[in-house]
């Protein structure tokens, strides 16, 4: 290594050690305020929160897996699905406390995760988005058939029995939820933001502009796709669990094809490669948008999903979060996303 | 052995939907590189569009052809407008704007028919024929294979006889060259939607009867196409046309034999996909389309 | 003399920087022109600026007529036959179709089965290989298609890019002697793009040279050969007589 280069990079260690206090202090604010919002909004709000946040996990790791890997998902809605019914079935035969569903939920998916993605993975581009176009097809005609429905409750679903906080802490029910979907959510964030900032988020995107270089340079690329699969896996069990527990309810027709759409769409319009940003807005566009529109016009979160979809392609591909862009840039330095 | 057979010509008319589905699917992909995933939707709204005729006093087979009319105007629009402009981008932003479309589409027809369950006129009379014994065929299954069957013979002829089918194989093959040999490919690329949309009218005309016309219609005979499509090669129209009759074939025979069949269709499709794509991605008659590295 | 092709100050690009930088280019009515130069020296840029592939400024003339902005097709309709780098046959449609193919805009369709069977006369192997997919043929007999198909078209210029690449050197001489065969019979302009200079020379009348999107020479071919800087240069030691001939 020569003088220069170790100018160079003490140079960029310093500029980087001085913008993460700054970053930190943005995140910390951030986590502070999720938190503080447990006394300010009540029941359906606080609902409505889970749901975004729920979601948001969920989209976190499709993310990783659509804009930092580049590999295409029309299918996650059977993970989101098994991560649910993983919690419910906790919950209803086991009687486990709501808040370490998600922990069970999350491996349990993965082993899915791992057992379907080993096959899928040799797919690439358009193939991989068929393959998993039929996975989102065939999730709710498993989960209502009669097979399963001894531990699904089939059709009929599950009604969830969920014990709030013990009464010292005097949360209620819904604050009881919402606590532990923004503790869940912290670490996701935490999670994601480190893995997409390593070594691994390097790898994606290696793998992601130019496979055949990547691997020349010594990149393990099924390792890196495998741990994008993963981790999107996981993040869409855990989301789907807290969504359980936070509706209180699973049935098959909570999982139908237009989940797995949705999800797509919350990356897409939150914004591909957009870590924490993006995912946070694509599920407060999946969230609000069915809640605002579905009254007036049913079926129409659809349609405003499909135009959205297409305007933001041809206008900013890089979504809401990309529109936003500028004003990230300018409060704390990342790597190029 | 009655009863097998039955289910075998059950199979193969819904496989013959199937196979002009599939071919529907194979005809954009060899001239644009595209997989149409709203190829379903837009059966079904040409269906409703359809339905909307019959309610208006037309009888159903000129409501049919004019259905088909305005299906392939319509597509052709749709490409020109909406997926023309993305012609060069990458799989990524491709996929969403299908999915766009398929959504869009979707909507559409909810927000313009609603999503109440609709019956549907068969184009043939009620009731069955008896074939022989005990071999009983419902006149529309019947029917619909036969129409089905005109459908993909009048496709094969257009393609293999006609000056503008092999313009239009040119297209699909080689868009320079066809340029070169003063083919207008632009004109070719609307022209293959506008004969997909058509050939997807049908299917959705046959299809309604016996499933009954709402928006959701299309999702499960587009996954049996996509099977079909890919298990016979998405680049060969024949092996398209074969894996759709396949496709029907196996469905009837899961349906009617293995227990829990009828409600695991729809993964023993995903199961097929999945086993093609992994073993043999080309299909059984297709070819590799070689991705620009 | 009268031109079949002419290039004025002709500038082309793909996108970011130009690759001609103002070319002049005479390509003398029914008589070989050779485009020589080195590896993208822009002799391939240049075919697909005259058939209006890529954008293009400055004058191209077709039979006089100015043919800069219209489109490949409409170019192709004019009697531009263009035999592209890479051959460009249709590889899954059989050879027949190919040959179809390129009658696909000629004038007189009663002509087909003429110009079939003189296809055939140059390339009796395509006669045999009639309803092959293309695709399966090989190297040497995939370019005698796509020659083929172009002379279907009964075309008034033919663009040939690279013909002899990836050909072994007995396939070569053959396709090399029929072309000549072709130049003298139909009384068809041709502009040859090749590498291989000996070649080219023996078969055309006169040449230009590009050097990285510059003209750098052009004449008859004796002219360019006996200029020795150049011919050392680019074309390697070939005499004045071996390019008479």
């Amino acid at each position: 290594m020569t003088t220069e280069s170790t100018d160079i990079t003490q140079a960029l260690r310093a500029s980087r050690k001085a913008s993460v206090p700054l970053a930190r202090l943005g995140y910390g604010t951030a986590a502070l305020a999720l938190l503080a919002a447990t006394g300010v909004l009540e029941g359906y709000e606080l609902f409505l929160a889970s749901s975004i946040l729920s979601y948001a996990i969920a989209a976190m790791g499709l993310n990783v897996l659509m804009g930092y890997n580049g590999q295409i998902s029309l299918g996650h809605g059977a993970f989101f699905a098994i991560g649910a019914y993983t919690a419910s079935i906790c919950i209803d035969h086991f009687g486990v406390p709501f808040a370490w569903t998600p922990v069970i939920a999350g491996t349990v998916g993965m082993v899915a995760g791992w057992l379907i993605g080993k096959p899928a993975l040799r797919l690439e581009g358009v193939y991989l988005a068929l393959a998993t176009f039929g996975l989102a097809i065939a999730t709710p005609t498993v989960l209502r058939s009669d097979l399963f429905s001894e531990w699904t409750g089939g059709v009929q679903g599950i009604f969830l029995q969920i014990n709030p906080a013990p009464d010292w802490t005097s949360l209620d029910l819904d604050q009881s939820i919402y606590l532990a979907v923004v503790g869940y959510f912290v670490l996701f964030s935490f999670l994601t933001l480190r893995l997409v900032r390593g070594l691994n988020g390097k790898a994606w995107i290696a793998t992601r502009d130019n496979p055949i270089a990547a691997r020349a340079m010594g990149f393990d690329i099924t390792r890196a796709k495998t741990r994008a699969f993963v981790f999107s896996v996981l993040a869409c069990s855990v989301g789907g669990a807290l969504q359980a527990v936070a509706v209180q309810f699973v049935a098959p027709d909570s999982f139908p094809f237009f989940l797995s759409i949705s999800l797509f769409t919350a990356v897409v319009v939150g914004g591909l490669c957009s870590p924490l940003i993006g995912p946070l807005l694509g599920a407060v566009f999946i969230v609000l948008v069915p809640n605002m529109t579905e009254e007036i016009w049913q079926g129409g979160s659809w349609a405003v999903y499909g135009g959205v979809i297409i305007a933001i392609m041809a206008i900013q591909p890089r979504g809401l979060a990309g529109m936003l862009g500028w004003t990230w840039n300018k409060l704390a330095t990342h790597t190029n996303d | 052995m009655t009863f097998f057979l039955e289910q075998l010509i059950i199979g193969l008319s819904s496989g013959g939907i199937y196979a002009i589905m599939a071919l529907a699917l194979v005809m954009i992909y060899k001239s644009t590189g595209h997989v149409n995933l709203a190829q379903g939707e837009m059966a079904v709204f040409s269906t409703f569009i359809a339905w909307t005729l019959v309610q208006m006093g037309v009888s159903i087979w000129p409501a049919i052809l004019l259905t088909v009319a305005v299906s392939f105007i319509g597509a052709i629009v749709l490409e020109r407008v909406v997926i023309r402009p993305f012609a060069k981008a990458d799989d990524l932003v491709l996929v969403a704007v299908f999915v766009g479309l398929f959504l869009s589409v979707h909507s559409l027809a909810g927000a313009i028919w609603n999503y109440e369950v609709k019956p549907f006129p068969s184009a043939f009379s009620d009731g069955s024929i008896n074939l022989m014994a005990d071999l009983s065929i419902r006149v529309h299954t019947l029917g619909s294979l036969l129409a089905t069957g005109a459908v993909l013979t009048a496709v094969w002829f257009f393609f293999r006889y006609t000056r503008l089918g092999l313009a239009l194989r040119a297209a699909a093959d080689n868009h320079v060259s066809s340029r070169l040999v003063g083919i207008n490919v632009s004109v070719m690329l609307a022209l293959g939607w506008g004969l997909a949309a058509g050939i997807g009218a049908v299917a959705g005309v046959m299809i309604a009867p016996v499933t009954f016309l709402d928006p959701g219609m299309g999702l499960a005979p587009l996954i049996f196409a996509l099977a079909g499509a890919l298990l016979g090669g998405i680049t060969s129209p024949f092996g398209a046309a074969l894996g759709g009759l396949i496709v029907g074939v196996l469905e009837a025979m899961v349906s009617a034999y293995v227990p829990y069949g009828i409600e695991f269709r729809e993964l023993i499709a995903l199961m097929l996909i999945l086993s093609v794509l992994l073993v043999r991605p080309a299909g059984f008659f297709g070819e590799f389309m070689t991705r620009r590295v | 003399m009268k031109l079949a092709l002419e290039l004025n100050n002709v500038t082309a690009s793909y996108g970011h920087g130009s690759i001609l930088h103002g070319i002049d280019l005479e390509v003398p009515e029914g008589e070989v022109t050779a485009l020589l130069g080195a590896n993208g020296a822009g002799k391939t840029t240049t075919l697909r600026a005259i058939c209006g592939m890529i954008e293009t400024h400055g004058e191209v003339r077709l039979f006089g007529e100015d043919i800069k902005g219209k489109s490949t097709e409409v170019i192709a309709r004019m009697g531009v036959a263009h035999v592209p780098d890479g051959r460009g046959t249709f590889t899954s449609l059989t050879v027949m179709d190919n040959l179809r193919l390129g009658a696909f805009t000629a004038e007189e369709r009663g002509n087909f089965r003429r110009s079939l069977d003189r296809v055939f006369d140059y390339f009796p192997r395509l006669k045999e290989r009639v309803g092959q997919h293309a695709g399966t043929l090989s190297g040497g007999e995939q370019q005698m298609l796509a020659i083929g198909r172009a002379l279907m078209a009964e075309p008034r210029l033919i663009l040939l890019d690279e013909p002899s690449i990836g050909l072994a050197p007995v396939i070569v001489k053959q396709l090399f002697e029929i072309l000549d065969q072709i130049a003298g019979d139909a009384g068809v302009s041709m502009l040859l793009v090749e590498q291989n200079s000996n070649l080219a020379l023996k078969l055309a009348s006169n040449a230009a040279l590009l050097e990285v999107g510059n003209l750098v020479a052009r004449g008859s071919t004796e002219e360019l050969s006996q200029n020795q800087e150049i011919a050392r240069a680019y074309l390697g030691n070939i005499t004045s007589e071996e390019a008479g001939a």
